[in-house]
């Protein structure tokens, strides 16, 4: 048995080290169809790749790369094209107490192959998470794809085992600012989640107000169920 | 409405949060592991969670565990060389620790329950100075150095912080990873700095001393904690001490040195065999029979005899090797200083030196090799020694030698010093 507790060591603190090792986690997802933020930004089938890499000190830098339809600028009424919308960011995060942990990160989020003007924009984050069970975001944009104005997108969500293999999960969502100056809308999704054989699933029913119909175009919003299918892979350590 | 939501559920979570956070008594601490198999799915992009990676199998395992025996969540992480996610949790007051761990331990979700163990570094004594200065010379290093250095051999170091500024370990300690948490004592912890010295001190540089293996890249693994700033005794526990053998292992590291012992641990005997099943050569202090890691098959175990009567080793499945001049070796010290320091932890440490010597000579070289190698190169030396206390004649029973088992384990070689003979 452990030995008494005036030799049994270090505060409890001393667990919460960093795990002393650099991190590489590469990913890949297909989807029927990609919705963020409770906009439909590719109504048929898509795939997405992902880079999260971090340092021991709490530094990290991911990548995010999806394939989504293009709207023109500000021209809703343009035909769809087909785009890479590229995600990347830099932030540092950190563990606090046992089961928290927060992470602050500067994003640019650039698309390639809209042949268009940039619409390249900037993102700050500001991520809350309680173990894996919630996790809430704040992100802010001073100039929403190049639009002139701030946007801002507020986010909760959380999961929670409904069985050994099976996990409900939930989110909330609002934003400001997106696709028109002073538009709002909210958004949310009920969902189920589980993986099998190396292979996690997702099935999630979308609801989005209103104001979503003027972020990209009419059909963007509304209500809408997504199925995906995505792989993970730990390159480091 | 979405305000009031938002509202409620923040206050849900704060509650949730501080209604299980007594974990403070060490002794209620227990060690887990489920089956970690599955590799996960892409999180949400936007959202980085620092520091967690867990499967949906692992996590609903983990949570159902709490929820039946009311553990408290302290730490975890994946442990992807064993395939299975590692928890620490805290048994709650109101139960036995023996009880509820047996339970648990029953329990189909679970691969491994432990208690949560320590170890000490050995070598707890740091004798007066004596006017010798024991070393490369007695063990004919010099030698050694006509055809080998350590250079590019990679030695992971398992034990306290060092002195990374001391003048004669530039350049030696490339990575460095802290396990234990605060950082503040790092530089001053005595018996990893003279772990280091004794494996590496840089040669030909006009101070100082002349480390084992000079040229050798050291990883500087803290996984202990010092007991109190002058004081060169150190512990360690089974989570630290799982996380810097993970690392090193990770890390493709030749040679792991561990100066330390304690009673047996599953978790950590696991980890050892992953690192010798890869050709990692493990060496450790030992100070007591069945002394944990040294009595794990395989791993190199160095004892030191006590004064001047040779000390009889069993023949046991694993070699050992006694270095009964690990007394009074002159190595570096905190703030680039020097002193004196006796014990196993700095007998392992000499061993460790010269299987990087072995290594960079034979790279690569199996295990049963370098005990081979090393059996021999002990025995030369022993032979060819002016002074009488370091002759070493080796015990390996003949059968065994160069013959690796089908379990992949080394064949027994033992060392022993004989007196003046």
């Amino acid at each position: 048995m452990p030995l008494p507790a005036s030799d049994a060591g270090p505060p409890i603190a001393a667990f919460h080290a960093p795990a002393g090792a650099a991190t590489m986690d590469a990913y890949a997802a297909i989807a029927s169809q990609y919705v963020y933020r409770g906009v439909a930004q590719r109504d048929r089938p898509t795939t997405s790749f992902a880079l999260s890499t971090s340092l021991p000190q709490g530094w990290f830098a991911d990548l995010w790369a999806g394939l989504v339809d293009a709207d023109g600028w500000n021209d809703y009424s343009k035909p769809h094209g087909t785009e890479w919308d590229v995600d990347g960011s830099l932030g540092y995060g950190a563990a606090f107490g046992q089961r928290w942990a927060w992470s602050l990160a500067g994003a640019r989020i650039v698309d390639i192959g809209d042949g268009g003007p940039s619409d390249d924009y900037t993102e700050w984050r500001a991520n809350l998470f309680y173990r894996d069970a919630l996790r809430a975001q704040l992100a802010y944009s001073s100039d929403y794809l190049q639009r002139g104005w701030s946007s801002w997108n507020a986010e909760f969500s959380g999961s929670h085992f409904l069985t050994e293999s099976l996990r409900g999960e939930w989110g909330l969502g609002h934003s400001h600012g997106s696709g028109r100056r002073d538009n709002d809308y909210s958004y949310g999704w009920l969902g189920l989640t589980g993986s099998w054989l190396h292979t996690q699933w997702d099935a999630r029913w979308v609801d989005a107000g209103h104001g979503a119909r003027y972020v990209l175009d009419s059909n963007s919003g509304g209500s809408r169920v997504v199925v995906s299918l995505s792989w993970a892979l730990h390159l480091l350590p | 409405m979405l305000r009031t939501l938002l509202v409620l559920a923040l206050a849900l979570l704060f509650f949730n949060g501080c209604a299980t956070s007594r974990t403070d008594d060490p002794r209620r601490l227990v060690i887990i592991t489920v089956a970690d198999n599955n590799t996960g799915g892409m999180p949400p992009r936007g959202y980085h969670q620092p520091g967690y990676r867990i499967s949906d199998g692992a996590a609903s395992a983990l949570a159902g565990l709490e929820r039946d025996y009311r553990l408290t969540p302290v730490d975890g992480w994946p442990i992807d060389l064993l395939n299975v996610y590692c928890a620490v949790m805290a048994i709650d007051p109101t139960r036995g620790v023996d009880e509820t761990l047996a339970r648990i331990s029953a329990d189909p979700r679970v691969q491994l329950a432990q208690p949560m163990q320590m170890f000490d570094v050995h070598g707890g004594y740091d004798d007066p100075y004596f006017d010798q200065q024991y070393g490369v010379g007695s063990v004919r290093v010099l030698q050694m150095h006509q055809t080998a250095t350590g250079r590019g051999v990679r030695i992971a170091v398992i034990d306290t912080g060092a002195d990374r500024s001391h003048p004669d370990l530039k350049g030696r300690i490339g990575t460095v990873r802290n396990f234990v948490g605060d950082d503040s004592g790092f530089d001053s912890d005595i018996h990893g700095t003279a772990v280091a010295g004794i494996i590496a001190a840089n040669a030909d540089n006009g101070i100082g001393i002349v480390g084992i293996a000079p040229d050798a890249d050291l990883l500087l693994l803290k996984a202990c904690w010092q007991r109190a700033l002058d004081d060169i005794s150190a512990q360690c526990n089974t989570f630290t001490l799982a996380k810097a053998l993970t690392f090193a292992i990770d890390q493709q590291a030749d040679i792991i040195n561990m100066s330390l012992g304690g009673p047996n641990d599953r978790l950590l005997g696991l980890l050892i065999d992953v690192a010798l099943a890869r050709g990692i050569v493990v060496v450790a202090a030992q100070d007591a029979p069945n002394e944990f890691p040294a009595d794990r098959a395989g791993v190199i175990a160095v004892r030191t005899a006590p004064g001047d009567d040779p000390q009889p080793m069993p023949d046991g499945t694993h070699p050992v090797v006694v270095d009964a001049a690990a007394r009074n070796l002159l190595s570096t010290s905190p703030g680039g200083r020097y002193d004196y320091f006796s014990g196993s932890s700095m007998g392992a440490a000499r061993v460790a030196g010269l299987s990087a010597l072995q290594r960079q000579e034979h790279s690569p070289l199996s295990t049963p090799q370098l005990i081979r190698d090393l059996d021999q190169r002990l025995a030369e030396l022993g032979g060819r020694a002016a002074e009488p206390d370091t002759r070493l004649v080796t015990h390996a029973p003949s059968a065994q030698r160069g013959v690796l088992p089908p379990s992949g384990r080394q064949p027994a070689v033992s060392v022993s010093r004989i007196d003046g003979t």
